[in-house]
Formats: structure tokens, C-alpha cells, sequence
């Protein structure tokens, strides 16, 4: 990928070569094997050389009009590449609260994390299953057994997104279970028949400087959190914006006509830590919390 | 080693029924009780999901408990100035936890004490919220 750099108005403003490079790749046979041997070899007779001379001449009258319609490179109106945190969580603030806390990480932090409001059968068995985590019992979601949490838990954090931004696509990494989101900017549409996985299908457009992201074909079993389901008809809707020097601002809008009685709506602050790189986390190195797809522990450690 | 289980300390901390972001449930630990306990070292496991601490810890009658102590994962405590060095066989350190409801020797680290005194995480006082 052919990508330059361009400083404009104090900060980085990315050019695609993409088309120049497509219209190469036009041209070009996809192995060398395709083009007839007798073509590459022999010399061309007198009348082709005239074509061609003809053909040229066309061409580079052609290509001295394309220069003034060229079409317009594709460009990203912002930089958010490298490393957000959620916003003073303690990732960001890296106080010592994360200790302090373990297996609550960042609770007391996470800014505008609302619940979603549950109805018919996706309630009360989450209602039944807070009962009886309160009684002692423990319940876990999949994310015990090193299954990545997907959409729309993506969010949830708790440790370092990566964003690598292009013209064309978006990709965010979470730390946690080493998820990549992948975000289509070049117009593609959901394809109805693709497999569900746990982060969707993203496509996305740019209106002015905020990210539109439209994400489907979510698995039914990636789950809302704390044990919290949700149907196959789950949809998500995301606006990211910056709001300062080195702030994003990501409005998730979460339906589901079966499990929610009323859109889900939340919000996450992240912060760019510059100077902070990724972790490994290879969820399986020594997971020792280890339950089955039915949340009970296959360890032994705190099951009774 | 000296005694090492020094106070059960009740809190009454209490845990909100929010979407938290955990690896696992923390049902199993006693999230309203912490524990003081002093140990040698004979493990430290600085892996993901958890990192973990093996220490051997003495009883009142010299007896000698294995206890299992599970802490945040790489990608936390990194941030928070732990490194794979920060605990060694050998050390001995003094730690808060909440320890498991079943009574089995483990728990959830809260805060530790090295042997050059440094401490990392929640303070070894009791919490007394009311206070």
C-alpha cells in the first residue's frame, strides 16, 4: 500500500495511492504464465507497430485530458493512529487502582457506562443469574474460557486499543483476547450471507470529521456483559469524534428488537497514550479460572 | 517464617450489579473479608489472563500452608510498575487479599509488600468505610 504523508494544518493528513496502483494491476496479467509465449517473444510485424504508434498517440492525449479528471484520491480527514486507553481508567491514570481492584478493573472509572435495559426472557434470566452470583455462586460468561468478548463488549476495555487508520480501512486492536476490528471505508455493504462472528461486519463512511460505523452479522453468543444475551437481531450503530488533542469520543447505539426493550446507548472516552506499546495476552497461557460453554469452573477453584 | 496469618478483616465492601469487565467471576472470593498474610515466596507466575503468586505460608504451630494467590494480568499490572521480576522465589512479602469463600488456601490480591518495603496496590490497613 502505497501511502504518503502530508503535513497539513499541524497535523498528519494521509493521500491513497490506490488508484494509480489499480490501474497498473489493470493492465498487468495476473501471472505471466496467462500471456502467450509467442506474444512476449516474437517481434511485432510492421502493421502492428503502426497500431500500436497509433494507439499510443490516443493514449497520451487520453491521459493529458485524464490528468484534469483524475479522480479524487482517497484521503482521512483525521489521525488517530496509535494507542488509546479508556479515559481515566486505570489504564490511564496507572495509579495503582488496577491492583486494587483486580477483576473489577477500572469499575469505579468507566465513564458513562450505562446498562442495558433487558426485557422478556433475556431479564429474567440475567436477573436469575445476578441472584445468584450475589448468593455466591459463581457465573461466568464465556470470557472465562478465553473467548473474545466481540461486539459491543469491544468497548468495555479494560486494557490498550491500537487504532491503525487508512483511507480505506480502520482497523482497532483490543489488548484483551487480542481482538482486531476491521472498519471498510470503501463502500462496501454488509453481505447477508456471511457467517455472524463475535465483532461483526463494520463498514463506515466519514461525515466531515466524525466516523460512521454500521456493524452486523454480530454472533448471537457474544453476549452485553456480566452474563447479559442477546438475540441474532442485534445491531450496533457507532459515532467516533474527537473532542480534544488526544481524545475520541465513541457513541455506541445498540439494538436488538428481541432482548432490549429500548436502544442501548453508551459512551467511551479514549485517551491517546503516546509512548505506550501493546501487551501480548495469549488468554490460554495459564487460564486457571477455566469453565465450560455452561459457566462452571473446570478447575475446581471456587466452585463450591 | 514467623506467624504469618495476621487478621481477618471484615469490610463490607459491596460489589455493583454493573456490566463489569472481568476475565471471570469473582463469586468465589469473599469480596466483604480481607486477609493479611506473610509468606515465602515459591512461584510467581507472570502470565495472562492472571498472574499468580505461590507462597508458603506458617501457621501458628509451625504448620506449613501452600496458598494460591491470583493478581491482575500482565496487561494491567504493567501499567502499574510490576515487571516478571518484581516478585522472586525466596521473597519474603507480606500481602492483602480477599481470600476464597470455600475455604481453600487462596485469594485475590489487593496489595503487597516486597522485602525492600516497597508496596504496590491497596493498602495493608483495614478499610473501614464508615470511618
Amino acid at each position: 500500500m502505497n501511502v504518503g504523508a502530508v503535513l497539513m494544518a499541524g497535523e498528519f493528513r494521509f493521500t491513497f495511492k490506490a488508484v494509480d496502483r489499480v490501474r497498473a494491476d489493470e493492465n498487468r496479467p495476473a501471472r505471466m504464465n496467462d500471456v502467450p509465449l509467442s506474444i512476449r517473444t516474437s517481434k511485432p510485424s510492421w502493421k502492428i507497430r503502426v497500431i500500436a504508434f497509433c494507439l499510443a498517440g490516443i493514449a497520451f492525449a487520453g491521459g493529458v485530458s485524464a490528468t484534469t479528471k483524475a479522480p479524487k484520491e482517497p484521503t482521512t480527514p483525521t489521525n488517530w493512529n496509535g494507542i488509546w486507553v479508556i479515559a481515566d481508567s486505570f489504564m490511564d491514570k496507572q495509579d495503582g487502582t488496577f491492583l486494587a481492584t483486580p477483576g473489577r478493573a477500572g469499575e469505579d472509572d468507566e465513564p458513562a457506562m450505562s446498562d442495558p435495559t433487558l426485557k422478556d426472557e433475556y431479564l429474567t434470566k440475567h436477573q436469575a443469574l445476578l441472584k445468584a452470583e450475589e448468593a455466591g455462586t459463581r457465573i461466568d460468561d464465556t470470557g472465562a474460557a478465553c473467548v473474545p468478548q466481540g461486539m459491543p463488549r469491544f468497548w468495555h476495555g479494560p486494557y490498550a486499543f491500537e487504532i491503525t487508520q487508512t483511507p480505506l480501512q480502520i482497523n482497532i486492536y483490543q489488548e484483551w483476547n487480542e481482538q482486531t476490528r476491521r472498519i471498510y471505508l470503501d463502500g462496501r455493504k454488509h453481505n447477508p450471507d456471511a457467517d455472524p462472528t463475535f465483532n461483526g461486519h463494520s463498514v463506515g463512511h466519514w461525515q466531515g470529521r466524525e466516523l460512521l460505523i454500521d456493524t452486523g452479522l454480530i454472533r448471537e453468543d457474544s453476549g452485553l456483559g456480566a452474563g447479559a444475551t442477546h438475540s441474532d437481531q442485534i445491531h450496533i450503530t457507532e459515532k467516533i469524534k474527537q473532542v480534544g488533542a488526544n481524545l475520541l469520543l465513541v457513541q455506541m447505539i445498540v439494538t436488538d428488537p428481541k432482548a432490549l426493550a429500548e436502544p442501548w446507548v453508551s459512551e467511551y472516552r479514549l485517551r491517546r497514550k503516546s509512548g505506550m506499546e501493546i501487551e501480548e495476552y495469549v488468554c490460554t497461557e495459564n487460564n486457571r479460572n477455566i469453565t465450560n460453554t455452561n459457566a462452571v469452573s473446570q478447575s475446581g477453584i471456587g466452585s463450591k | 517464617m514467623r506467624q504469618s496469618l495476621i487478621g481477618l478483616l471484615v469490610t463490607g465492601l459491596l460489589l455493583p450489579a454493573s456490566l463489569v469487565t472481568a476475565h471471570h467471576s469473582f463469586a468465589m472470593f469473599d469480596n466483604n473479608k480481607e486477609i493479611i498474610i506473610k509468606g515465602t515466596v515459591t512461584d510467581f507466575q507472570w502470565t495472562n489472563p492472571h498472574t499468580w503468586i505461590e507462597l508458603i505460608v506458617a501457621g501458628e504451630h509451625g504448620q506449613q500452608t501452600h496458598w494460591s494467590i491470583e493478581a491482575g494480568s500482565v496487561a494491567g499490572l504493567s501499567r502499574e510498575g510490576w515487571t516478571r521480576r518484581t516478585i522472586k522465589p525466596g521473597d519474603n512479602i507480606t500481602l492483602v487479599a480477599h481470600p476464597l469463600r470455600d475455604g481453600t488456601p487462596g485469594g485475590s490480591l489487593m496489595g503487597v509488600t516486597l522485602p525492600d518495603g516497597k508496596h504496590l496496590g491497596a493498602s495493608l490497613e483495614p478499610k473501614t468505610p464508615n470511618k
